[in-house]
């Protein structure tokens, strides 16, 4: 039986009835001679009860007569032993026949407390919180007793100090009676700690409950915690530390777990590595104190080689076929214009997850940035083949079937070029009608195929309001398939001839995203500068037009996108004096400067422009206007804290 | 909630398909209308666990994370025999004001 120490009682008070007394008493004695035998047979019952023999107990208790005076205890008896048979429906039967004036009732209140919440509101908030004690004392064994008093230690989110001293009672106890049960509070210690804990609570934690099997230099509990407190470089050092002492396996983890687990690790050490800014002043005293309370073992190492690059590729290694370290090593060296590191990185991604999306899409831009259109029109087919309804891999299909069109050209393969087009037809005559049929004219002439040509020229040519960028694709379509002199001489004439008309920014946005597609796909010819020139020339002169203010604002957006900064700024200069309140040529202005300044301090008239910026924002009522509130927001905020680390 | 694996009746080195079909076992053996909490508790097990992804998260961040003490009471009750109340408890338990 549980050793649980309750103080001993005061003698009974003269108020009970001598049933009551007696058996409170455990003696028979002065009560009548004919219930002598009651109170015996109710004594004797409780001691079989309490020895474990249910079966001599009713024995004893069928000897109560109705109408006794101990007919009381047996009730509480008979429900005493529902209760431990967790029969709690008869338990609860037996004690609510019980008068609550007698003494059985006062006992069984705290048990049916506890197990009918329907028993509760007859009772005020102090008298149950005073009965829930009793139960626990009664019910609870006491692991479960010094269990609970750890409730309110470990909960309170201070100190842990006392929580431990009550903790080393706890381990005691069920160390080795219920070693489930200790594992649970180390692990609800060990949690505590990384929420709220100080250092000094590591010592005790192994004090209490040993080392953790899972960490047992606590080194993954340090990590954390430096990473909370924004000491990176010592969270890196434990980490790096914790992912070494993972590599042995040493709990015996399936080799897949163990080996991704360690990739997590320095994955999660690259980022932190990325993620890392210059360090304040503030951060610098943080990171002092924080190192102040390192272990000696960790003060005597140098810190981890800070290169995320190397640490990717080795979590690339350790686990190739998990996405995000395959997926910023793609993203470092694409920023890098790494361009043959990014492919080796996406094709070892795609041999193993040859549906992943991203690096399908990621290696086909790179491939089409290097000129290698037939390999990027591969792959936009098979992301075009896993999502056939999309919209945007169908326009980037066309756009490869046409740029690997002109890329044969270039080549001279004109009967391979021609088969290209025939193969794209439905693609391109979606999206890329235009573009097809002027390279369709421009193999077909290359074939000596010259009434197909001229149809087909005469056919565009029919089309006026298209007409600048028909002859667009003309002059570049005539460089690429190298005709004659005279022959080139007299497309360019007539594209030039066509950008003197006044200008549109329906057909400057054409011809810009027309342009577009050569650059993307690294297509470069003779004369494409001067075609650029050219058409960003004719775009800048439609801040000046007429036109809808919506295709205005679509003019410095796409200058933007395609980099073409300082015509951006011109542009935005030009729209901001007539549409002073749009925000849209304010933003794009700030973007120029910004672009400009790169690696620079941007200039201080940046802030002003953001603060116009943000309040035409706030007065335009056009969604498309409301939709930039965030990014100037963030500019507002990137602007400021770059001042301030500067300063 | 206790370990996954207990919860689920699996080892630890089970693949991923073996824990699927093991909980779509148990989900015919405890349909949700018929055992709310149980289903409850098979569920939340499997997604802690049901993909590596899942695992690796599990053993290095978040096992033991949604442990209380109120939880591993409730465990200790329905795991541990009643104990007989005695006599003397019953009466030493009164408050002394009673008297």
């Amino acid at each position: 039986m549980a050793s649980l120490k309750i103080p001993k009682p005061p003698p009974v008070a003269p108020t009970l009835n001598p049933a009551d007394a007696a058996v409170a008493r455990r003696s028979s004695l002065g009560l009548p001679d004919e219930l002598k035998p009651h109170c015996d047979a109710i004594l004797a019952g409780f001691r079989a009860y309490e020895s474990g023999n249910d079966e001599d107990a009713r024995t004893a208790l069928a000897k109560i007569p109705l109408g006794s005076p101990f007919l009381e205890w047996k009730v509480l008896l008979r429900g005493l032993m529902a209760y431990t048979s967790n029969d709690d429906g008869r338990a609860l039967e037996n004690w609510s026949r019980l008068s609550n004036e007698q003494l059985p009732s006062q006992l069984a209140a705290p048990l049916r407390a506890k197990l009918d919440p329907s028993f509760r509101p007859g009772q005020s908030f102090e008298q149950n919180a005073a009965l829930l004690r009793r139960a626990e004392l009664l019910i609870d064994t006491p692991l479960a007793i010094s269990i609970t008093a750890l409730r309110t230690e470990i909960r309170r989110g201070k100190s842990l100090v006392n929580a431990f001293r009550t903790a080393e009672s706890v381990a005691v106890r069920c160390k080795h009676d219920d070693p489930v049960v200790f594992k649970r509070i180390a692990r609800l210690f060990y949690r505590a700690i990384l929420d709220h804990g100080e250092p000094a609570d590591i010592p005790r934690y192994r004090k209490v409950f040993s080392k953790p099997s899972d960490d047992p230099e606590f080194l993954k509990l340090e990590a954390q915690r430096f990473e909370h407190s924004d000491s990176i470089s010592e969270a890196n050092t434990c980490w790096s530390l914790f992912e070494r002492w993972l590599s042995s396996n040493p709990l015996k983890w399936p080799e897949g777990l163990v080996r991704r687990a360690r990739a997590v690790i320095l994955h999660r050490i690259a980022n932190n590595i990325e993620e890392d800014d210059q360090p304040s002043l503030v951060d610098e005293f943080r990171r002092i104190l924080s190192r102040a309370t390192l272990p000696n073992t960790l003060l005597n190492l140098p810190p981890i080689a800070e290169d995320p690059v190397a640490i990717w590729q080795k979590a690339c290694e350790l686990s190739p076929e998990w996405e995000p370290p395959a997926r910023a090593l793609f993203d470092f060296y694409s920023e890098q214009k790494n361009l043959e590191q990014a492919k080796a990185v996406a094709q070892r991604f795609l041999a193993h997850q040859p549906t992943a999306l991203w690096a399908v899409e990621g290696l086909a831009d790179l491939f089409a940035r290097n000129g290698e259109a037939r390999a990027a029109l591969d792959l936009w087919l098979q992301a075009l083949r896993a999502n056939p309804l999309d919209r945007d891999y169908q326009i980037d299909v066309a756009r490869a079937y046409v740029s690997t069109v002109r890329v044969e050209l270039m080549e001279g393969d004109f009967a391979r070029a021609e088969a290209t087009l025939i193969e794209g037809e439905t693609y391109c005559k979606q999206s890329h009608p235009t573009s097809w049929k002027v390279l369709r004219s421009v193999v077909a002439r290359c074939a000596k195929q010259v009434d197909l040509a001229d149809a087909l020229q005469v056919e565009l040519e029919s089309d006026r309001e298209k007409l600048p960028v028909t002859r667009f694709h003309f002059a570049a379509s005539a460089v690429l398939a190298k005709w004659k002199p005279v022959q080139k001489k007299a497309v360019d004439f007539a594209f030039a001839e066509s950008l003197a008309e006044p200008a549109s920014p329906t057909i400057a946005s054409y011809l810009l995203v027309s342009l577009a597609d050569y650059i993307e796909y690294g297509i470069d010819y003779r004369g494409r500068a001067a075609h650029q020139k050219k058409i960003v020339a004719y775009a800048l002169s439609t801040a000046e037009s007429d036109a809808p203010i919506i295709d205005i604002e679509r003019i410095a957006i796409q200058l933007q996108i395609q980099g073409e900064w300082t015509a951006a700024q011109k542009f935005a200069a030009v729209c901001s004096r007539r549409f002073p309140l749009n925000p849209v040529f304010t933003m794009t202005t700030i973007q120029a400067l910004l672009a400009k300044a790169k690696g620079k301090q941007p200039p201080r008239s940046l802030f002003r422009l953001v603060q116009i910026a943000r309040r035409n924002i706030e007065r335009s009522t056009e969604p498309r206007h409301k939709s930039m509130l965030e990014i100037v927001e963030k500019m507002g905020t990137d602007l400021f804290n770059g001042f301030n680390d500067f300063f | 909630m206790s370990d996954p694996y207990t919860t689920l009746g699996v080892s630890p080195g089970a693949t991923d398909e073996e824990l699927r079909q093991r909980y779509l076992a148990l989900t015919r053996q405890y349909p949700p209308e018929q055992h709310p909490e149980r289903f409850a508790e098979m569920r939340s097990a499997y997604e802690s666990i049901k993909d590596l992804d899942a695992r690796v998260n599990y053993v290095l961040f978040n096992e033991g994370a949604n442990d209380t003490v109120d939880l591993i009471l409730e465990d200790m009750a329905c795991r541990t025999t009643r104990r007989r109340i005695t006599l003397t408890h019953l009466l030493n338990s009164l408050p002394t004001t009673k008297r």
